[in-house]
């Protein structure tokens, strides 16, 4: 889905949204609070028999389909630490991964982000303040998992538009380039964010 | 008794005070209109030709310096003070308003006196002025012989007046100058504070454009917030509930 620049400007001056609750596996909508999906009854325990496998560390930048250099690396880590500075809250991590064809880069995040083990000093609040970017470099597809408690700020929508903007230095063979621009753009959509839930907040205390 | 001169005096100065006229020059004056010379010795008490000497002299002196210089030989002034006498004639012959009357009674133990106008000591200070007269009597007195206390005088009354004119005249052109400087700096400090207005105006859009965009920048550096909520987990996944949005890339060149 392509969204206009003009459906962006407009959700800019919408009320807070968090947009549509959808299943991580049939992408039908989702009630919250709901236990399982109505439409295909998935739950967070079937995505551990999807991935048997114990799920890899959520560090910072896990490149496991080995696509970036050393120096790139550096590079992605310098930007999140920027992140994390202007948004302590948000935990930004970047995986990227050779996903099987049937399997997709938003159910694979899905799992990763509930059943990775908490990192040393992590806690299960910062797990739910955590934004997970996962690059599938079978398919060449990318995906934005929120946690918990990021999800309220940026719907998907937005996310969507962001990630497209890496398109181009993906396909030019740039993917540090392509994240750190990422990266970039989402500092951008969270300070928006920040500046409506300021104007929500004043509103909401003047009432 | 008294004399011809001082009655006339009186009676000029009588008729003055009744018609209140301010100058009555060459009018009324007992002693007639200017004659040509400079020197006024009707009863002869100097030599003609010294007469004529300094006559000439004051002549130049008056026609390219505008000083008049007025010497008056007479035998006798009666009762009548020397400077009351060198008034009456400057207001009845004074050609310039810078004039002196040199007063000469010949005869043992008088001198020449030098008495000149209002207007050349106007500028200066009385006590200087007096001075001043005071010591140019006494060089006059110097002089041997009548004579030469006349030439002496007239000589004296000249570099007298030239030197309190001159003076005038420096002073005053200073003054205007002094002035001039002073109209050019207050000009210039105006035209200065002029120019630093419009530069604060010109500059004061900017200046607040600028400020506001430090401050935005600055704010921005420092870490924001978003507030806590109450999390609600879903389909029994406890840190993230599977919104998700995913974008295909596109082949990646190797």
């Amino acid at each position: 889905m392509n969204l206009s620049a003009k459906r962006v400007r407009q959700e800019r001056y919408l009320p807070h949204s968090v947009g549509v609750l959808s299943c991580p596996a049939c992408g039908g909508t989702v009630q919250a609070s709901a236990s399982r999906c109505t439409f295909c009854g998935f739950t967070g325990a079937d995505s551990m028999k999807i991935f048997t496998a114990a799920p890899p560390r959520l560090l910072p930048v896990s490149d496991l389909a080995s696509i970036l250099p050393s120096s790139g690396v550096r590079k992605i880590e310098a930007s999140l630490k920027r992140l994390n500075y202007r948004f302590p809250q948000f935990h930004w991590r970047v995986m990227t991964v050779a996903l099987p064809r049937d399997v997709s880069p938003s159910l694979f995040g899905f799992w990763v982000l509930n059943a990775a083990p908490l990192e040393d000093q992590e806690s299960a609040e910062q797990r739910a303040w955590t934004i997970l970017l996962v690059i599938d470099t079978s398919s060449n597809q990318a995906a934005v998992i929120p946690g918990y408690a990021a999800e309220p700020y940026i719907s998907d929508e937005i996310w969507k538009i962001t990630l497209s903007k890496i398109a181009l230095p993906w396909s030019a063979g740039k993917p540090t380039a392509a994240i750190i621009g990422f990266l970039k753009k989402s500092l951008r959509q969270l300070e928006l964010a920040r500046k409506r839930y300021s104007v929500m907040y004043v509103k909401g205390r003047s009432k | 008794m008294i004399s011809r001169l001082l009655a006339s005096l009186l009676a000029l100065l009588f008729s003055a005070t009744l018609t209140a006229q301010p100058v009555e020059k060459n009018n009324d004056f007992e002693w007639g209109p200017r004659p040509e010379n400079a020197v006024f010795d009707p009863d002869g008490l100097i030599s003609t030709k010294l007469a004529k000497e300094i006559s000439n002299g004051l002549a130049d002196v008056l026609k390219n310096e505008s000083i008049d210089i007025m010497v008056i030989l007479l035998k006798d002034l009666g009762s009548a003070p020397p400077e009351f006498v060198a008034k009456r004639f400057e207001k009845a012959w004074a050609k310039s308003p810078f004039n002196c009357v040199v007063i000469f009674v010949p005869g043992p133990g008088n001198n020449p006196l030098l008495f000149p106008s209002k207007e050349v000591s106007e500028y200066h200070n009385p006590d200087e002025i007096v001075a001043v007269i005071a010591e140019t009597h006494k060089r006059i007195a110097d002089q041997v012989g009548d004579q030469e206390k006349v030439k002496a005088a007239a000589i004296e009354a000249v570099d007298m007046l030239r030197y309190w004119i001159n003076t005038v005249i420096i002073t005053s052109n200073t003054l205007r100058h002094e002035q001039e400087i002073l109209a050019y700096f207050k000009e210039r400090r105006e035209k200065r504070i002029r120019y630093l207005v419009l530069l604060c105006i010109a500059t004061f859009i900017p200046s607040v454009s600028a400020v506001w965009i430090l401050v935005t920048y600055l704010r921005r550096l420092r870490p924001a917030l978003f507030p806590k909520h109450s999390l609600q987990t879903r389909l029994g996944a406890p840190y993230a509930g599977g919104n998700a949005a995913v974008v295909r890339l596109g082949s990646r060149k190797h």
